[in-house]
């Protein structure tokens, strides 16, 4: 456990220069854009001298590494500059869209934890039964389903058809907890299928590694019971693996976010980020992508730190 | 589940006669890879295949439910949805192989090099392919669409930017694992040249988890098709794609629903199928998991 | 007015213009109470919850850039010349009366004894320092509003004078909208010059406070000078960027009224008993614009071939189920501005537009490069026009590009001869022209004005009355349909859907509402 300490300090330490490629990445992509925003500021009444004010204005006419060399010194300071197109605060913009998108992803992770991993320790233990073959077919189709379609699929039926959720929108999830799950449930599901099934997969392979290996049968050779072994040894053997596998969806979902929240007019960051690199409104799209890009990186940290203390061997690695 | 055992290389085995046992050995295989054969054959007769011309409007018969006359009813421009869906499957299936195409040629060579070169190469090279591996995909596709502009070709090529890395590490850790191994030492004693170790030591090793992993990518290529289509992101007017259909279905989600079933199922049973095929030939390819 | 004209759309509700035009006899008599006749006894009393789908970019008038940010402004600032919803015919506002003096001087007379919100008076000096700062500030997008008002002077507590540098007599018109709204010359001071996000007029509605992207509160001003107004305690916004979510939360009853909708949500509204869903004629127009500076498009042939080969009944029957005017006009019949006579010159007629391009050289077909937008909308209507011009043998090579890189491109970048795009409105009919045709518009790719164009163009500002100015824009109209400037499809429909206590909406030619006058039966 000694080594503990050292692993988050080397983690954060390596936060750093993916941080500023990550950001450095996006910034000249966006440059790329063709699409001048100075077109989009002047409106709908613009005029040609007015455009070219507005581009001095708002620095669009610095060279691109000074015009990045700015954002990054008032990032480190707090300052993440503001939308080209609200005009208000980036920082503030993140953190009201935030809650819907970082609920919407718990709230499918936990789904999808509560389904998944069972499935997988079940298939696992059942290896080749008609129970392990259904699972790990659910679990082929899963991958391969659209969650958008799902998703409309979910409104077309639940929404539209038998009223049990409403169709689209969110709402706050601290002043009406319930209305916020309730919007938030076809979301999650359409999100949280394909999750599913690559938990139940992958733990059912991992589960399948670790009773396969020489300690268990040796185990099982000294007599124990197949479920004293499961639980004893198998489960606490392969819960560091799980944590990491369900920390690693968190990317996934932040992916599947953004087009869920199309599908059901979520105000989140996802939405955010697609409607923001259309319109080029570089400020907000570098804000997000560095926001979500250091909770990737957190999430991660937080699971290394987890599994380590659940599985000594990880922190002595 | 990424590293295989190191064998000797995988063409030295009579392939034909394993390809057989595979195949006989394993149903799913078969379903997978004959309605790819299908899908692929109906992409080349389109023009004989679909009842009507893809782009043949009625502005008068618009959004039409399943008739004799329209197997799949028509669009919100009185197009037979059959016959879009059937025009629709080569702009699909071109999507997807286009993206998986940029990922090879990208990510295999880079993974190789850094692989084989190490050093400080490596550890920079694998730092970047890091930052990129911890965007969420789609958000960095769109960054990428945004700023090729919009069109099923460009989405795709962002799509297969993005999916570039994840090929990278892989070829990465098979190159590393390769290199380790006895016998490039020992042909490096030879004094065997760097091109020789790649070309026929290297590559042959770390190619089989790459050719599962692609077939697998094809799978997601064709769900990120989709959904940069959904964003309008992937549109090429007035040409069908599957992901395009979707989109404009769902504009009209409350007056025919029925619209979306389709094309949604088309896609879902590609990337089954290319799934399917993956994870079978991973199993041929990876004689530690027939055990499992 | 001649509202009868307005009927040939289709589709519109005739009861409305029928309140139309007995509003518009009221009004000159007593502006502000001029509905009490006919629709009883207003209510007092109520919030007005409305969904819109646009988040404002700014409460700044000057700052603001879209049509829809008016949606706000309109109900917390009062405009100097206020304007009849349905005909855009002008009536007192903060300005009880106006006259031109000589073509180039516009005396404007005060109402007297009016508050802002925050208490300071409205006068004089205040029309001055807001006139200065839409013409001045380096932060405004308005300044080629007032292009014409060379200087603006206080020649009384309760009259400024606008001299002109030219003749402009569209001017009154323009003062309806952003450069006529008058904020707090105090709130401005204590803001240091950035009112982006706080708005003091003298409006029926107070503001109270937004949140970006969610909502946006206004109250009642109970000090309102016009007496007995407004009806209701106070409004609700709450911004919902979907169409279909926004048109839900007013048949599921947590709202009273969605703004800005698409024909799409009237369909499904209509089905809902119970709810009403209005659609009336707006100064919208769908069409596409041509760089006829380069060829193809330089021939006035094939522009003239690609606006007889385009089937505008269809467009409308199909794109906007109905829910617009077809038009070879940038501007719907019914508007003062528009010519009937010409409104409706290009009739759909394939084999005359490739004799035209026969003529022109073209027999064989004709590929124009052209930029379009991605959205599933556009998309539609893009497919469809190209399959109606496919038929005249003409074939559009398009690409879709987000709005913004499609301006870039064809207006900027000069590259594609045609852009398929809508044209929101402008205040003065004058300006919709210029900014479309002038030398210098962003709109026009080319860059060249059509010989035979600017002295039309100059006689409808310099025309005084508005029978001369009818006749100026009659011509010139004629002038830009006969030479194809433009490939006009329809004047869109603006839709609104709400419950049926929503009392004395009007949404008018310009699709934004003001609520002074609008009240919620019990």
């Amino acid at each position: 456990m000694g080594s503990l300490p050292n692993v988050v300090a080397r983690r954060l330490w390596q936060l750093l220069p993916v941080v500023i490629f990550a950001t450095l990445v996006v910034f000249l992509l966006m440059q790329l854009v063709p699409g001048d925003p100075a077109l989009m500021l002047a409106g709908d009444y613009a005029s040609k001298a007015r455009i070219e004010e507005i581009r001095h204005l708002y620095g669009f006419d610095k060279p691109i590494l000074v015009q990045y060399g700015i954002w990054l010194w008032h990032a480190v300071q707090g300052d993440l500059g503001n939308s080209l197109f609200s005009s208000e605060p980036v920082t503030q913009l993140i953190l009201h869209r935030m809650p819907n998108t970082v609920l919407l992803a718990s709230y499918s992770l936990v789904m999808a934890a509560v389904i998944g991993i069972p499935l997988g320790v079940l298939a696992a233990v059942r290896q080749g039964s008609k129970l392990d073959q259904l699972v790990t077919g659910l679990a082929s189709l899963g991958v391969a389903l659209p969650s958008f379609w799902l998703g409309i699929i979910l409104v077309v039926h639940f929404s539209l058809g038998l009223h049990w959720f409403p169709a689209t929108g969110a709402v706050p999830f601290l002043q009406a907890p319930l209305d916020a799950l309730a919007h938030l449930t076809l979301p999650a599901i359409a999100l949280a299928v394909g999750v599913v099934a690559v938990l139940a997969r992958q733990i059912r392979s991992a589960l399948l590694e670790v009773l396969g290996s020489q300690y268990m049968r040796t185990l099982r050779a000294k007599g124990l019971s197949p479920t004293a072994v499961l639980w004893k040894h198998g489960m606490r053997n392969i819960s560091a693996t799980m944590l990491t596998i369900v920390g690693l969806q968190v990317n996934r979902l932040f992916s599947g976010a953004v087009v869920i929240e199309a599908v059901f007019a979520i105000p989140g960051i996802g939405s955010l980020v697609s409607y923001s690199a259309i319109n080029k409104d570089f400020p907000v799209v570098q804000g997000v992508v560095l926001m979500v890009v250091i909770i990737v990186i957190m999430v991660n940290l937080i699971v290394d730190v987890l599994s380590a203390m659940l599985d000594p061997r990880v922190a002595a690695a | 589940m990424t590293v295989i055992a190191v064998s000797a290389p995988a063409a030295r085995r009579p392939r034909g006669s394993r390809f057989w046992r595979w195949i006989r050995s394993d149903p799913r295989a078969v379903l997978s890879i004959g309605f790819l054969v299908l899908l692929v054959a109906v992409s080349l007769l389109a023009p004989w295949v679909a009842p009507y011309p893809p782009n043949a409007q009625n502005v008068s018969d618009v959004l039409a439910p399943v008739s004799s006359a329209h197997w799949l009813g028509t669009d919100d421009l009185g197009r037979d949805v059959l016959s879009r869906l059937i025009w629709g499957a080569p702009n699909s299936l071109y999507a997807s192989f286009l993206a998986v195409g940029v990922a090879v040629v990208l990510g295999v060579p880079i993974g190789l090099f850094i692989g084989f070169v190490g050093g400080w190469i490596d550890v920079v090279f694998s730092r970047f392919i890091d930052s990129l591996l911890s965007f969420p995909p789609i958000v960095l596709a769109i960054a990428v669409t945004g700023s090729l502009g919009i069109g099923l070709t460009n989405a795709m090529l962002s799509v297969g930017f993005v999916f570039a890395p994840y090929l990278a590490r892989l070829v990465r850790a098979q190159t590393l694992v390769v290199k380790n191994a006895l016998y490039v030492d020992a042909a490096q004693g030879f004094g065997a040249t760097r091109r020789h170790i790649i070309i026929r030591h290297i590559l042959p090793n770390a190619i089989q988890p790459v050719v599962v992993e692609v077939t697998l990518m094809l799978a997601v290529a064709l769900l990120a098709e989709a959904a940069l289509s959904f964003l309008s992101l992937g549109v090429q007017p007035p040409e069908a794609s599957w992901g395009g259909m979707l989109a404009r279905a769902y504009n009209y989600i409350e007056i025919a629903p029925s619209q979306m079933y389709a094309p949604g199922m088309a896609i879902l049973l590609t990337a089954l199928a290319f799934n399917a095929l993956g994870e079978s030939m991973r199993v041929l390819l990876d004689p530690t998991m027939k055990r499992r | 007015m001649t509202s009868d004209k307005r009927i040939r759309g289709g589709g519109v509700d005739r009861r409305d213009l029928l309140k139309g035009t007995a509003a518009l006899a009221g009004a000159a008599l007593l502006p502000g109470t001029a509905y009490a006749a006919e629709t009883a006894k207003p209510r007092r009393g109520g919030t007005l919850r409305i969904a819109m789908p646009y988040n404002p970019a700014s409460i700044d008038p000057m700052t603001g850039r879209n049509l829809t940010d008016l949606n706000v402004l309109y109900q917390v600032f009062d405009a100097l010349i206020d304007f009849d919803p349905d005909t855009i015919d002008l009536k007192p506002g903060l300005a009880k009366s106006w006259k031109f003096t000589d073509p180039k001087t516009l005396v404007l007379d005060l109402e007297s004894g009016i508050e802002f919100h925050d208490g300071t008076p409205f006068d004089a000096e205040v029309v001055k320092f807001n006139l200065d700062r839409y013409k001045n500030d380096k932060r405004s997008n308005v300044k080629s509003d007032l292009g014409s008002v060379a200087s603006v002077e206080v020649t009384g507590k309760s009259q400024v004078t606008l001299h002109l540098s030219v003749a402009n007599s569209g001017l009154p018109n323009i003062l309806t909208n952003r450069v006529g709204l008058m904020v707090s010359p105090k709130s401005v001071k204590d803001h240091d010059g950035n009112i982006d996000r706080v708005a003091v007029g003298t409006g029926p509605f107070k503001f109270v406070s937004w949140e970006d992207n969610v909502s946006f509160v206004l109250t009642r001003n109970d000090k309102y000078w016009r007496s007995g107004l407004p009806h209701l305690d106070g409004i609700s916004y709450k911004i919902i960027a979907e169409l279909n979510t926004a048109a839900r939360t007013v048949t599921s009853g947590q709202a009273d009224l969605a703004l800005n909708m698409q024909p799409q949500q009237k369909a499904v509204a209509d089905r809902v008993k119970g709810i009403v869903a209005k659609a009336t004629p707006s100064l919208v127009f769908f069409g596409a614009f041509f760089n006829y500076a380069h060829p193809p498009l330089s021939d006035v042939r094939i522009r003239q071939a690609l606006n007889w080969g385009v089937d505008r009944d269809e467009i409308v029957k199909v794109s906007v189920l109905g829910l617009g005017e077809a038009s070879s006009a940038v501007l719907p019949t019914g508007y003062w501005a528009t010519d009937p006579e010409t409104a409706h010159y290009y009739k759909y007629d394939p084999d005359r537009a490739k004799k035209l391009l026969a003529d022109a050289g073209f027999a064989g077909g004709i590929e124009i490069p052209t930029w379009g937008w991605p959205d599933q909308n556009s998309m539609q209507r893009q497919e469809l026009l190209m399959a109606q011009l496919a038929k005249a043998g003409i074939k559009l090579k398009l690409t879709p590009v987000s709005p913004g890189q499609a301006m870039q491109y064809m207006m900027i970048e000069k590259r594609g001869s045609m852009l398929i795009s809508p044209c929101s409105c402008y205040p003065d009919p004058s300006q919709l022209y210029e900014a479309l045709y002038a030398k210098t518009a962003l709109r026009n790719a080319g860059k060249i004005e059509l010989p035979g164009f600017r002295p039309l163009m100059d006689a409808t500002t310099t025309a005084q009355s508005i029978e001369e100015r009818k006749i100026a824009f009659a011509k010139l109209q004629r002038f830009t349909i006969e030479q194809a400037m433009e490939l006009p499809q329809y004047v869109s429909y603006g839709v609104n859907i709400m419950t049926p206590k929503v009392q004395n909406h009007r949404l008018g030619l310009l699709t934004v509402p003001k609520f002074a006058e609008v009240w919620l039966s019990a």
